[in-house]
């Protein structure tokens, strides 16, 4: 019970990461709205990038940007700097997720230019009548 | 890294995300997501993310929400949301489907918690994502590529293609949004 415990506080980060893609996974099933739907969406995304950024997150690290003079001499310890890498990545899932939300938006004015609705019911509705 | 700071953040962000996606009115989920985007950013400065951070200050916070204001403005901002009892959609009116997002999600978030188990503490610099290949980046950028700043060392120089093609996805969102919204009869 104690292990677990100490489990469970040692890595807090992630689980609230859970709790968010579980919010945005079920706002993405659940939701009727086609806004409400990009939110979850977008929820989601974030939560991603926020078990990224966690997974490089070091006790005591500096942030990735170093002095110029002691990078050059070599004198800089790994431990010090927090993880780059994951920060890399998570930059081109940004941008990636807003290309993304664009798009999305676009279908979506159309679908309302077409159908005069975003909610899905409606929308289906009027797909069957026509 | 401060715990408690992070702690009451990411408290913060919970509690908008639930605001986000419950409140009726679409204008207002999108005014709560531009702040539960901001504290996400917060979130990431906290972590010493801080490239990652200002550009969700920029693109998450700013852009997104630009273009679901303008989105709005141009369609409505009146939904069914707003009539109490039709948040439903069609097919989930039945109880039994109504029961199935929800178990969905928890049960993928059960899987993952229970993966979670095998995962290093938060913040350990000897976990194996801060140990292997990272170091070396930390160690070596600055001597191989002449810049201070490691990420922009690493976007820039070892991952410059992947940034590349990064510019051609934006490329191509533009230009879909384009044709999308020019085509006159769908």
């Amino acid at each position: 019970m104690d292990g677990w415990l100490a489990d469970l506080v040692s890595k807090y980060n992630y689980w609230i990461y859970v709790v968010l893609m579980m919010i945005g996974f079920y706002a993405m099933i659940r939701k009727n709205n086609l806004v409400k739907k990009l939110i979850g969406m977008n929820i989601f995304q974030t939560a991603i990038i926020l078990f990224y950024i966690s997974m490089g997150a070091k006790r005591g690290g500096g942030i990735p940007i170093v002095d110029k003079a002691a990078g050059l001499a070599g004198a800089i310890r790994a431990s010090d700097i927090v993880n780059p890498l994951p920060h890399v990545l998570m930059l081109t899932a940004i941008v990636v997720s807003v290309s993304v939300t664009g798009v999305a938006l676009a279908v979506m004015l159309k679908i309302y230019k077409g159908y005069g609705s975003i909610d899905e019911d409606q929308i289906l509705e009027r797909i069957k009548k026509s | 890294m401060i715990w408690q700071l992070d702690l009451f953040l990411l408290t913060l962000v919970v509690v908008c995300a639930l605001a986000t996606i419950t409140v009726r009115g679409l204008l207002s989920a999108t005014i709560i997501f531009a702040a539960y985007s901001f504290l996400m950013c917060l979130l990431w400065a906290e972590m010493g993310a801080v490239d990652v951070a200002f550009t969700e200050a920029v693109v998450g916070a700013g852009v997104s929400t630009i273009f679901f204001i303008a989105t709005l403005f141009r369609s409505t901002t009146r939904s069914r949301l707003l009539i109490r009892g039709v948040d439903d959609p069609h097919h989930f009116k039945d109880q039994g489907w109504k029961m199935l997002p929800l178990m969905l999600s928890v049960v993928t978030g059960m899987l993952l918690f229970f993966g979670m188990a095998d995962f290093p503490a938060w913040g350990d610099p000897e976990s194996r994502p801060n140990t292997h290949v990272s170091s070396y980046y930390i160690e070596n950028a600055v001597r191989e590529t002449q810049v201070p700043n490691l990420v922009t060392a690493v976007l820039g120089d070892y991952r410059g293609y992947d940034t590349m093609f990064e510019l051609v996805v934006i490329y191509c969102a533009g230009v879909s949004v384009v044709s999308i919204l020019k085509q006159e009869n769908l």
